[in-house]
């Protein structure tokens, strides 16, 4: 029985992404985060870890990226390590005195295509041994090593990970977001931003485009866009984009540092997402509405008649009208036609 | 406008030969914390956590005045008297590895866009130069073994512009050597008489002999370790160029090996190439080198905090517009120090960061910023 309401598939899918967000009842051992410089999972991975954190969950963050960490995280650095064993056993013992912990992986493209770890072996010792959850993250711009492929028919590391993960998140830039829906309304082409896709020598695409409206910009730094995809046991999956904001202290109640209420909310229920397309035609219906008449177009031209011009217009005789009066200007109904002089008159066949 | 005005009132006075030389001493004399324009000063500003910083250029728009202003910022932090010979903890030092630009390349650059003395800042313990340039790929030749000799001749109260001569003189001072003479021993013994003249009062800039990661990881630490203030700018010019000479490496190797450097060093300033010519896959399979560039700058972006890339006029040649310059977040913050500010002040610093300014690069070494539409009619 799914939801029926559009309340309810709101409360619903809330609570899929909360229980993913706060690792609650297991609900996605396997989550990979994709991301792309257009928008970094660092705001996201920052909120697991504060929710983490402030359930007291061991959190190893197995990092490929950064030298370092946060004192309350388990850090291990992992681009020292040489070989996958190694790097498996440094997990292990990191998760071994917790009974439950997150694991979460810098950059899966490492972990997998240069560290060679086996994928079945790391859910074996995380999911199934520790019954810990693991989160990745994959940088999508990121392209496998054509060398590496073991056949050229073998499926990408992404694909392999697309696969087998039981959540999909993927980052996407509010700022962004709101770009493409604009363009949408529009039907025109949206723009292409970022590496090799703009102009040459662009690395990151601007986070906020100058020429968007400066209401809409207090907004997007102090969120991000998620498109997720909760695959249930059953097989089948469900797709939504929520919207999660920064998270402030006040979320967190002070003694405790549990999570009081869930903020993250639908993209389509952000005010700024909402107002975008609508604002036009309802400012225009207020308009309309004050103007009294229902029937008038809003344009620059001014398109209705003043009383002396609807009389003069009523008392113009159009000349099918006049063709039919007998006698009138047109004799009846008689073919006026004047000839030509490429007209060739023939008398016998052709008579007016 | 104004302008107009301006330049014609400088008119005159540039028809005058000495006023033109006297501008430029007074350029040099100027501090070199004003060579930063304003605009950028946020941007090029070393913050006082550990950072990564991605600088970016491609062949029509070099960041080579955007690296000078780095080290503009870094040295320029203390008063440049330092006769009493006592050091100030809070001192940043800087190590500069080039591998596409050489050392005199770095010092007229630094003298005449930063007005800084690199020499002088190596006596200081304050700056070192490793050179990654002259000795990987080149022979060894005559002109190395001709090096030595002009180091230890170099008196010690030498400036930026008389150590040139040195060099200048040099093949007329040394005979052409026989080229047969086996380069093996030359190699052996030269890295360590190398390194005996860099714990000489007079640090030489030292030399990379092997394009390997392991020789550069201990030839920096030792660098590093030699420098005296605690708080270390590590700049890598061009690291890129391995990845094409040594088609073995793949980019999560110098991704480890950036970090490990990281780990001895406070901030790390990666300098690399973003041309579409070297990113962009060819049509029908993409070519491993390729594909390894295009994932070493991604990774690179991810890795820091931010990125600066430097890149052409889109809209053509100007004469008043050297390039664009765009700073954006790179991949985040680390989660773990984000993580740490976000606790203690719930706070914002460095979320807003972001822009496009277009620059300027004057013959004389001076940069201009400004806001498009901003600069002179």
């Amino acid at each position: 029985m799914g939801p029926t309401t559009k309340a309810q598939h709101e409360r619903h899918s809330i609570l899929q992404l909360s229980n993913v967000l706060n690792l609650r009842n297991a609900a996605s051992p396997f989550t990979i985060i994709l991301d792309s410089l257009h928008q970094p999972a660092s705001p996201l991975v920052a909120e697991m870890i504060i929710r983490g954190l402030s359930r007291k969950t061991n959190i190893v963050y197995v990092s490929f990226e950064r030298k370092f960490s946060h004192p309350a995280l388990h850090t291990i650095q992992a681009w020292t390590h040489s070989s996958p064993t190694n790097l498996l056993s440094a997990i292990s013992t990191a998760l071994n005195p917790h009974p439950q912990s997150l694991v979460l992986i810098d950059s899966l493209y490492d972990l997998l295509v240069d560290k060679q770890v086996d994928l079945n072996d790391l859910f074996q010792l995380i999911a199934v041994k520790h019954s810990s959850s693991i989160v990745g993250i994959y940088h999508t711009e990121l392209q496998p090593p054509p060398h590496d492929a073991p056949s050229t028919y073998a499926p990408t590391p992404l694909e392999t990970l697309k696969y087998t993960a039981t959540t999909i998140l993927t980052c996407a830039s509010f700022a962004q977001v709101l770009e493409e829906k604009r363009a949408r309304e529009r039907s025109v082409a949206v723009a292409t931003t970022g590496l090799l896709s703009e102009a040459e020598g662009v690395v990151q695409p601007l986070t906020a485009p100058k020429n968007t409206s400066t209401p809409t910009s207090t907004d997007i730094s102090k969120g991000i866009v998620i498109h997720a995809e909760f695959r249930r046991r059953s097989g089948r999956s469900e797709t939504e984009s929520f919207f999660l904001r920064r998270s402030a202290p006040t979320d967190f109640s002070t003694p405790s540092g549990a999570l009081l209420r869930e903020f993250a909310i639908l993209l389509s229920r952000h005010p700024s997402f909402q107002s975008l397309p609508h604002s036009h035609s309802e400012e225009q219906d207020k308009e309309q509405e004050q103007q009294g008449g229902g029937s008038e177009m809003n344009s620059t031209f001014k398109l209705d008649l003043t009383d002396k011009q609807r009389a003069a217009r009523e008392n113009v005789v159009l000349p099918y009208f006049d063709a039919q009066r007998e006698g009138g200007v047109g004799e009846g109904g008689r073919i006026l036609y004047e000839m030509g002089w490429e007209d060739d008159f023939d008398e016998e066949e052709d008579e007016i | 406008m104004q302008s107009w005005s301006l330049t014609s009132r400088l008119q005159p006075l540039k028809e005058l030969g000495p006023n033109d030389v006297l501008f430029s001493e007074f350029l040099v004399s100027m501090p070199p914390s004003t060579r930063i324009p304003p605009l950028l000063q946020p941007y090029v500003h070393l913050t006082d956590h550990d950072s990564v910083i991605l600088v970016t250029s491609i062949l029509g728009a070099s960041a080579n005045w955007l690296l000078v202003r780095f080290l503009c910022e870094a040295l320029s932090s203390s008063p440049p008297h330092q006769d009493n010979g006592v050091e100030e903890d809070e001192d940043t030092a800087v190590v500069l590895v080039s591998w596409l630009r050489d050392w005199e390349f770095w010092k007229s650059e630094a003298r005449k866009g930063g007005g800084l003395d690199l020499e002088r800042l190596k006596r200081e313990k304050r700056f070192a130069f490793v050179d990654g340039l002259t000795g990987l790929y080149l022979p060894p030749e005559e002109q190395m073994s001709g090096e030595q000799p002009a180091a230890k001749a170099e008196p010690a109260g030498l400036t930026g512009v008389a150590v040139r001569t040195p060099q200048t003189i040099l093949p007329a001072r040394n005979p052409p050597r026989d080229p047969t003479t086996p380069s093996s021993p030359n190699l052996s013994t030269k890295p360590p008489t190398r390194t005996d003249s860099s714990t000489d009062s007079i640090p030489y800039p030292s030399t990379l002999r092997t394009p390997s990661l392991q020789t550069l990881t201990s030839t920096l630490q030792t660098t590093i370790s030699n420098l005296s203030p605690n708080k270390t700018l590590l700049i890598l010019d061009s690291p890129d160029l391995l990845l094409a000479t040594q088609p073995s490496l793949t980019p999560s190797h110098l991704t480890s090996t950036f970090l490990t450097l990281h780990t001895h060093t406070t901030h790390l300033l990666l300098h690399l190439s973003a041309d579409d010519a070297l990113l962009a896959s060819s049509v029908p399979a993409a070519q491993p080198l390729e594909t390894n560039a295009r994932n070493l700058l991604v990774k690179a972006a991810y890795m820091s905090s931010r990125v600066l890339s430097c890149r052409a006029l889109d809209t053509g040649v100007a004469r008043d517009v050297s390039g664009v310059v765009r700073v954006t977040a790179g991949g985040g913050r680390g989660v773990g120090a984000w993580l740490g500010r976000e606790r203690l002040e719930g706070g914002e610093e460095e979320g807003e960061m972001g822009g496009e300014f277009l620059y300027k690069v004057g013959g004389d070494g001076g940069v201009r910023v400004f806001e498009r539409g901003a600069g002179e009619g």
